[in-house]
Formats: C-alpha cells, structure tokens, sequence
C-alpha cells in the first residue's frame, strides 16, 4: 500500500528519505512531502536575505539538492532548522562575494502619496524598510516572521542566546515601525 | 516592561499569561496604545499575506526533482474516475473481509495439516494437559496508539498518526489569524502516548470467573469435567469494518494482516462456547484536548491495535439445522488504548466434523481516555471465520 506522507512527522519522512532500504518512489514522496511543506519558508527567508529575485531561485534550488545529498551525512531532527541553516550559509557565501548596497534613493519615495494605500503597498515599504536594517537584525526578523522558527532555533542557527535573538527581533519591528512611520499613522487614522 | 514591547510579545505569541491582564487594561484606556496595536497587527498581517516571498517559481521546483531524479509535478494528479459499477462498488466495500475470510481458510487448512502431522506430539499433551486457559503470556504489543496524557516526541508521532487537527474553539476569537500556533507545533505539543504497561494491568482481564449459580443462561453443564482437548477449537478470521462515524482520515501504514485475527475456543457443551481471542485492527478515533495556551482542540486518528479479548459464544440447539448453527457472541477485552467491547450475529456453517465456517454481522467499541475525558469509537462489520476442531 501506498504511504500518504501527508500524514508522517518531519524526522521520520527524513528517516525514509535516508534509510538504504526504502524504495526510490518512498524517498521521492517523502522529499517532496518536506518540500511542500517547508519551500515556501526557504523561499522567502533567501529572497529577503538576497532581495534579488534570480539569485533567490538558484540559491533556494541549491539549497534544496544540497539538503538531498547531505541528509545522509547524520542525524538532523529539525529538518525546517536544517534547511534554513543550509540556506543560510549558501546567503553569506553569495554576499561574501558582493557587496551589499542600500538604494536610499529608491526608499525615499516612500515619502509621496501616503494615501490609498494597500495592504501590498505597505508590503513593499516593508520590504523596502527591512533593507535599511542590519543584516543580523533582519536575519532574525526573517526568521521569525517569515519562516515561523521559534526564539530557541534562532538562536542556535544564528548562534546567539535566545534573549538576544528576541532582542534583536524587537529591535527589527521596532525600526521598521520608525521607518514607516508617516504610513502607520495614517493606517491608524483609518 | 514597556507596552509597546507587550503589543509586540502579545502579537508575537510569547506574551506570558499574567501580562495579559495588563496589557488589556491598558489598551483599553489608551488611544496611542490602540494605535500603536493596530500598527504592529498592520505590519504582522502584511507579511503574512506576502505570498511571492512564500512561492517558488514554477522552474525551481522542476530544477530540484529533475536534478535528483525525481519526476516533475508536486503530486499525483487525482484524475477523474467513472462511476464503479454495481459489482465494483460491492467489491470494494466488502473485497477486504472475503479476502480475509479466503486467507483465513487457507491458513487454517495449512495449520490442520500441520497438526495431523504431529499426531503423536499431540496425544501427549492430552496425557499432561492442565487447566491452563486463565494464564495469557501478554507480550506487550509495540504501540502505535495515544490517548493519553503523557507527551511523546516527534519521531512518535509520525508513526502514532495524529492525523489532522482543527480549532474548534478559537476561530471567532483570533480574527488576526495570527495567534493559532503554527500546525506542527501543535501536533508536537499535543500527542500524547499511552502507558501500555498501564492499560493492560487497568484493562486486559486476565482471569474469567464462571459461577454457575449466577449464569445468564441456564444451561446444563452436568457433564462437564475439566478441559478435554477435543473439545478444543481454532478459529481463524478476517473482517471488514466500517466506523459508525464519518471518517476522513486513514492510516498512514496499515500493519500487517489487519482485520485478521485467531481466537481458541473451548466448548462447554453444544450450546456455549468460551475463547481468547486476538485482531489487528483499528478504531476511528476523534477526541477533544486543551493545549499549553488554553486553545481546545479536536483531534482525528486512525491508529493500528492489538486487541485481545474473553470471548463468549451461545448457539441455541433449537435454532440449529443440519449445516447451520446461529449464535450470538460477546466479547470483552483491550488494546493499546482501552477496553474493548464487541458483540456478534451470525452463523456456523458446518462443512464437516472438523471445519466449520462462521459468517456474521460485528459490532465493537473501544472505549480511550485523553486528558480525563473519556470518549469511544465503535465500528461495525462483516466477520468471516474458519474453525477448526482438534
């Protein structure tokens, strides 16, 4: 009978996907069963890392073949911790090699029309304001908000204590609350 | 603590209990603490609707499969199938317990030459038998089951199959969507494990005490003296069991021979016989449970068991014919996550003085306990078994 991985945790669908004896069509579903589950999350953890968008689709297809080849290697039971850690060396590897550069001029358009705004408007000012913040802060911000990892896989990804990794979190909010600002305002006018 | 740091762990869903009251209070007197709630709520809903940042292109995900050599396409496509014909309906309803009752048959016939060829063997056990039937060496199934309070970790989980859970508590509280704790996590937080040594010492009886005085149906057992192997019987079965409730999930690895079992029957007389008996099989499960931050829970499995159980059967002689002998069965007994109950109807056909098929009608309960509540799953089925009489 068929498995429905649908239905089978993290840490055994990686058992499957180890284990010498399990058939290839039983390693295909429950990788593509992680897949499913996590890609999303990888996916917006580089793509807010990176913020270029070509860049983002091959390091999120690296990340992924690499997990593949390196689940073998020894026993990872967080497998969402697994791939982003993955991912996250792939991100500092990429930016070791560029240098990062904030378009301020770009983000002082933010300045104009602050009306009839939308929810996807305010998305991009996000966006846009996540870029002024510090790399580490807004690794930490990402990972919260974005990939849903609790304060304790933060701080073993980022190494760094679980009350930092809460600071730093706050800290991101908070600056992007700063930044925002003039367009907050007018959303608690509404 | 200042307030737009308790906004902020309060939203986050990390705010303790106890802050909660202040942070109310607050809010409720404060028109900058509103707005200030109203703006983090702005930027926590904005992300979460940011649904190009949580969706790969389409290329990347055929890149990934096509690079480790899996087929592209995430899953496999449900493609429409035509209406099943009258047979195939009845086939695919009731295939599973003609299976079992056809394997039951061959395995039993296979088991009776085996105990023709130890004839000898046989004949001296009959010179040492003992009273043996109370004593069952219970070999403490290894458990897929829960229902109880303890928690268990992830890699249990996987095997222990909490299917599915679903709010039933918060949805008109939580209108930010935002302080439902993520689906894993719960599944995490909430399975728990059964104590197996502790259901069977609390549920699996091990001894029956028959009291002649006391007996539902009168019956005479004059004759009676001692066991006499005999009057001994094997019967193998196989079922086919539908839940009373809805079902919408399934197991996500059925164990080996489900829906089969073995019971030893010892006849008292024409009419009553006495057994213990043994089936894989599962239950439906739903049942309701509180996590760590007070959200009520329902949750949905549909685990493999091992259930042992006493097993009483009647066949009145006055209904009996030549070939057919009704009778009525009840059974108590456990498995992994509670006691047992099951009734039957149905008929021995007689083929011979060594075989016999039974064919009936099933019903059974299981009754289970999650955090002191106490709840049941009852099925119901077609039982196709063959006898055989040493």
């Amino acid at each position: 009978m068929e498995k429905d991985f649908k239905f089978i945790g993290d840490e055994q669908l990686l058992v499957i996907m180890t284990d010498d004896e399990s058939k290839h069509s039983e390693v295909e579903g429950a990788f593509k069963e992680i897949y499913n589950r996590h890609s999303g999350k990888v996916h917006a953890y580089i793509l807010k890392i990176i913020g270029d968008e070509d860049t983002t689709e091959d390091l999120f297809q690296d990340t992924f073949i690499r997990f593949y080849n390196r689940a073998k290697s020894g026993k990872h039971s967080n497998v969402i911790g697994f791939l982003i850690t993955i991912a996250r060396n792939l991100c500092l590897n990429h930016k070791r090699n560029k240098k990062q550069t904030v378009q301020i001029d770009e983000f002082e358009y933010l300045a104009y029309d602050t009306q009839n705004y939308d929810n996807k408007e305010l998305l991009d000012l996000i966006e846009r304001s996540m870029d002024l913040l510090e790399d580490d802060y807004r690794e930490a911000f990402v990972l919260r908000e974005y990939t849903g990892l609790n304060y304790d896989e933060i701080s073993e990804i980022m190494n760094i204590t679980t009350i930092n990794a809460r600071s730093k979190v706050f800290r991101a909010k908070k600056k992007i609350k700063e930044i925002l600002k003039p367009y907050l305002n007018d959303i608690s006018k509404i | 603590m200042n307030t737009e740091r308790l906004i902020h762990d309060y939203i986050d869903g990390t705010l303790e209990h106890t802050q909660e009251e202040q942070l109310f209070m607050s809010l409720s007197s404060n028109d900058e603490l509103r707005n200030e709630f109203r703006q983090q709520m702005a930027i926590k809903n904005a992300i979460q609707n940011d649904t190009k940042s949580f969706t790969p292109k389409a290329g990347s995900e055929a890149a990934i499969f096509g690079a480790l050599g899996f087929s592209s396409g995430n899953a496999p496509i449900d493609i429409p199938k035509p209406a099943p014909s009258g047979f195939s309906r009845f086939w695919a309803k009731y295939s599973q317990g003609f299976i079992g009752g056809i394997a039951a048959s061959v395995a039993t016939i296979l088991l009776m030459i085996g105990l023709n060829d130890n004839d000898d063997s046989n004949n001296q056990m009959a010179d040492n038998s003992k009273p043996e039937y109370n004593k069952l060496n219970i070999e403490v199934p290894v458990s897929e089951s829960y229902a109880d309070n303890k928690p268990i970790s992830e890699e249990q989980f996987a095997s222990n199959q909490i299917i599915s859970t679903k709010d039933i508590f918060t949805g008109g509280f939580n209108g930010f969507g935002l302080l439902q704790p993520d689906y894993n996590s719960i599944n995490k937080r909430n399975i728990e494990a059964i104590n197996r040594s502790e259901m069977v010492n609390n549920y699996y009886p091990v001894s029956f005490d028959y009291n002649e005085h006391e007996r539902l149906i009168h019956t005479d057992i004059s004759s009676y003296s001692g066991i006499n192997k005999h009057n001994l019987s094997i019967e193998i079965h196989g079922n086919n069991f539908f839940s009373n409730k809805s079902e919408n999930i399934k197991p996500s690895e059925t164990q080996p021979f489900n829906n089969f079992g073995a019971t030893v029957f010892y006849k008292l007389n024409n009419e009553i016989k006495f057994g213990l008996g043994y089936q894989r099989e599962n239950y439906y499960q739903t049942f309701i449970g509180v996590d760590n931050h007070g959200y009520l829970w329902e949750y949905e499995q549909k685990p493999n068991f091992q259930t042992f159980t006493l097993d009483f059967r009647y066949s009145p002689e006055y209904l009996s014919g030549k070939y057919l002998k009704p009778a009525l069965q009840l059974s108590v007994g456990g498995n992994q996550a509670g006691p047992v109950g099951k009734a039957m109807i149905g008929s021995e056909i007689k083929i011979n003085p060594y075989f016999n098929l039974m064919v009936g009608g099933n019903w059974s309960i299981l009754g289970f306990h999650h955090q002191n509540r106490f709840f049941t799953s009852d099925k119901f089925g077609l039982y196709i078994g063959t006898g055989v009489n040493l």
